[in-house]
């Protein structure tokens, strides 16, 4: 199907208009009275047999008279070949944070959809592979779409991000789909000021004072939960804010908040919370941009890990146990545990059952010098700089992944699979050692303590930001899981590997993780300064056509798809016109 | 009829008042009359001496002269004639035409024909030709009190002339006024209405258009006799054809009416209507001026 660049041609199809007239009226027949019709004998013969030719002759005329106007009208209208490869290629970059859905219906959203009807995909010349800019860019779809599907596929974008990487949308873009495609990025921000890339920016957005819940969290302290609640005010004016921290499902208020917020300012809120079970909501009443004035807190104490410590030397053992219960992640049994500590490995521990392996030496050596630490390791992360004398068994010989290694001896390694069995094996002589009395030992424990806990069924906490990766350890019945909202439907599938399953969801709510029989209670707050943050939304005009001319200059011209026909018929109508002059003449 | 056509009348009546009919020299051998013919007769009234030739009657020899001249002389007498006018008129729808004063000059033509036949002497009889001919009763009607003066008859009026031929004075002049648009051989009318007749005049009365129709683009023709239709695009060539075919029809009339010892007469009916002198009439002597 042809398209047309230059569409005030079809003014000219008026000209069949005026065609039709001048026909009509020649055609228009006056009555006449004669004495007689005998003198006009043989016109009548004539017209007897010629009446129906002159009656077919003078329409069909006519008619090919019009076909040639229109033809001449639609080749002068510019069309262009619209077909197969040489469509062109568009790429729309969707803005999918929530600050796009506000103040709807009149939302940078709907301006954005509605400009996309109108510019774009009522535009049959074009091939659209729309990404949604979301925590990660998705494509919408597939790519290469003609109008009438993008128009479909975009109802998919619900803009429900917790923010939007444009920049890595482009990224994509630019790495994944060819350099031809012309690309557009639809937002509601305008663009920032060094921006110099080739992609189109439509704006969609206006400034809007914004207050919101910034920063939440909670955690576990002895017996009680603390929390931390921080309000922003986004606008250039003063603000006053009206907000309260309750217990969720009662309505309780703890906490109460009516005060002036200074331009850009914010205010922190600590408080305690004794009831640690109960879930906390906080909430913002005096705010009409409804996406960020609420965060929810849930309880945050997961089972302690089971350890079992089984070494042979009191000494080593009383280390272990007070860095065991310092780290206040752990209760001790005396069976059937998650953690054994031992000195002497099990060959076939049981299913899930870590073992943190001490040797004991059969040799000591002393070392000083540089220790290689892998602080990429859950074991190792947050390790402070090593200060301490280190006695070895350099005898030490175990297979394992080192995470810790001193002269090509291995200090600390680990092997196996944390969601099966892991053995941690640590080479030290304590007696000669003072490792044991500096920052290091502690920490070692508390790390493995809390990896050992994160791979207890659940997910690692309870609280998470919106756009965060919610890993989950999954029972060992369980291949699957989903994640569910308040409501009880289903929102996300997980990824499930090796007993992990992997969500990324980013609309703030309440939800709720199912595996099997097991199912535990999560939030997901926004808490993104970066979205609630509107005051460099902008409104950009959007041209009737933003695409480059020489784009559509590449199409093929396609003229002679109709300047050939109409040769052909002005010859047919010259045979005719000829034809019936000298039928004319012959009389 | 309308105020126009009385007026046409009166002022028809009032031309014919100039002219005279003619009288025939075929009136010749009609025995008595009230007026003198043109030729020599059995009248009293003596005209012309001239020497005898055998076949003279020879109760005309005047021996007066004979005895005085010694030659054998005869007395001429004028002849005495009783010249009767039949003056046929063509009624149908054609006559009539939309557009056209033919009927007005039809009627006013008779008028002045008729004026002029009493100014010869003539007695005159007139007949309106449609379905038949019909005798207009009584003779001395005025044309603007004839009963049915209407042209509107759809047919051939040249089929009636034959098939329902009038009873026809023997020996009278005889005039037929028609636009003669029949499809019909002008022989058989003229050989009908010939027979027996001092002289028969065919007038053809035409319109304007009649001659040289204004036609151009696409017209819608009526025909006024027969109501038949046909569309056609007027082009000049269209219009050849027409004049053609009339030019050959007129022709074609003319011949005929030589062979029959007719005389043919154009007539324009709006020519006519302008001066009411019937020129054609004048010309080949069939009406006469009458001198004051």
């Amino acid at each position: 199907m042809p398209f047309f660049m230059s569409p005030a041609a079809f003014w000219g199809l008026l000209t069949t208009l005026v065609l039709a007239g001048i026909y009509f009226f020649r055609r228009r027949s006056r009555t006449i009275q004669v004495s007689s019709l005998m003198f006009f004998g043989r016109a009548k013969q004539a017209a007897e047999g010629g009446r129906r030719l002159t009656r077919l002759q003078a329409p069909l005329i006519m008619f090919i008279e019009i076909v040639i106007l229109v033809l001449l009208v639609l080749a002068a209208a510019n069309p262009r070949s619209i077909s197969g490869e040489k469509l062109i290629p568009v790429t729309l970059i969707l803005d999918d944070s929530l600050s796009m859905a506000v103040n709807e219906p009149e939302s940078p959203r709907a301006k954005a959809l509605a400009c996309l009807e109108k510019v774009f995909f009522s535009r049959p010349a074009f091939r659209f592979t729309l990404i949604k800019a979301g925590v990660q860019p998705e494509v919408l779809g597939r790519q290469d779409m003609p109008g009438n599907e993008a128009a479909m596929m975009v109802g998919n974008w619900r803009c429900n991000s917790a923010s939007a990487d444009i920049f890595k949308a482009l990224r994509y873009v630019a790495e994944s789909l060819s350099a031809e495609s012309h690309t557009f990025v639809l937002t509601d921000h305008q663009a920032l000021s060094d921006y110099s890339g080739k992609a189109g920016w439509l704006a969609f957005g206006k400034p809007v004072a914004n207050l919101a819940v910034t920063a939440v969290s909670r955690y576990a302290l002895g017996t009680v939960d603390r929390c931390f609640v921080e309000f922003s005010n986004f606008a250039s004016q003063p603000a006053s804010i009206d907000a309260e921290v309750l217990i969720a499902g009662r309505g309780e208020p703890i906490e109460r908040l009516a005060e002036m917020l200074p331009p850009k300012g914010t205010i922190r809120r600590r408080f305690v919370l004794k009831d640690v079970t109960a879930p906390v909501q906080v909430r913002i009443n005096n705010d009409p941009v409804a996406f960020d004035n609420s965060a929810w807190l849930l309880p945050v104490r997961p089972d302690p890990v089971e350890v079992e410590i089984s070494l042979r030397s009191a000494y080593l053992k009383s280390l272990v146990e007070k860095a065991v219960m310092a780290a206040g992640l752990a209760k001790l049994v005396a069976t059937s545990a998650q953690l054994l500590i031992t000195d002497a490995k099990l060959l076939a521990p049981a299913e899930r059952l870590w073992q943190l392996y001490l040797p004991v030496a059969s040799q000591t050596a002393a070392f000083s010098g540089v220790v290689a630490v892998d602080k990429e390791h859950p074991l190792t992360a947050g390790m402070p700089a090593l200060k301490a004398a280190w006695a070895i068994d350099p005898g030490f010989a175990t297979a394992g992944i080192p995470l810790m290694t001193a002269a090509a001896i291995p200090l600390l390694t680990v092997r196996g699979e944390p969601s099966q069995q892991l053995l941690v094996s640590l080479n030290l002589v304590p007696e000669y050692s003072d490792l044991q009395k500096s920052p290091i030992w502690p920490v070692l424990f508390w790390n493995l303590l809390n990896w050992r806990q994160q791979h207890n069924p659940g997910p690692v906490t309870a609280n998470f930001r919106s756009g965060a990766v919610i890993t989950c350890s999954l029972p060992p019945e369980a291949t699957s899981a989903a994640l569910y909202d308040q409501a009880g439907r289903k929102v996300e599938d997980a990824t499930v590997w090796r007993h992990q399953a992997v969500f990324q969801t980013s609309r703030a709510g309440i939800y709720e993780i199912k595996a099997a029989d097991a199912s535990w209670p999560l939030a997901i707050n926004l808490c993104s300064a970066a979205e609630s943050d509107m005051t460099r939304a902008g409104w950009s005009p959007v041209p009737a056509m933003p695409l480059p001319g020489d784009a559509m200059q590449k199409l093929a011209d396609v003229r002679w798809w109709f300047i050939l026909p109409a040769l052909c018929l002005m010859a047919l109508h010259q045979w005719l016109a000829t034809r019936r002059r000298a039928a004319d003449a012959s009389f | 009829m309308d105020e126009r056509h009385r007026k046409s009348l009166d002022a028809a009546e009032l031309a014919g008042q100039k002219f005279y009919l003619n009288v025939s020299s075929r009136f010749s051998g009609m025995q008595g009359g009230n007026r003198f013919g043109r030729n020599t007769g059995n009248s009293l009234e003596f005209l012309d001496h001239r020497e005898y030739q055998p076949g003279d009657d020879i109760r005309h020899i005047d021996w007066n002269a004979m005895a005085r001249s010694d030659r054998l002389t005869v007395k001429l007498y004028r002849e005495e004639v009783a010249p009767h006018l039949d003056l046929l008129l063509d009624t149908s729808a054609s006559m009539a035409l939309e557009n056209s004063r033919k009927a007005e000059g039809l009627f006013a033509l008779a008028a002045l024909l008729r004026i002029a036949a009493v100014n010869a002497g003539y007695t005159v009889s007139s007949w309106l030709a449609g379905d038949r001919c019909r005798r207009v009763e009584p003779a001395a009607l005025p044309v603007c009190e004839w009963p049915d003066a209407e042209c509107n008859y759809p047919g051939n009026v040249g089929q009636t002339l034959v098939s329902f031929p009038p009873a026809l004075r023997t020996s009278g002049v005889r005039v037929l006024i028609s636009d003669l648009f029949w499809n019909q051989e002008p022989q058989a009318v003229l050989r009908q209405l010939s027979e027996n007749a001092a002289l028969l005049v065919v007038v053809q009365l035409l319109a304007g258009h009649d001659i040289d129709p204004e036609l151009a683009g696409n017209v819608r023709l009526v025909d006024s006799e027969t109501g038949e239709t046909v569309e056609l695009v007027a082009e000049e060539a269209l219009l050849r054809e027409y004049r053609s075919n009339f030019t050959r029809h007129q022709e074609d009339w003319k011949k005929s009416c030589t062979r029959a010892g007719a005389v043919f007469c154009q007539c324009v009916a709006e020519n006519f209507l302008h001066d009411f002198v019937p020129a054609e009439l004048l010309r080949n002597e069939i009406l006469m001026t009458r001198s004051r």
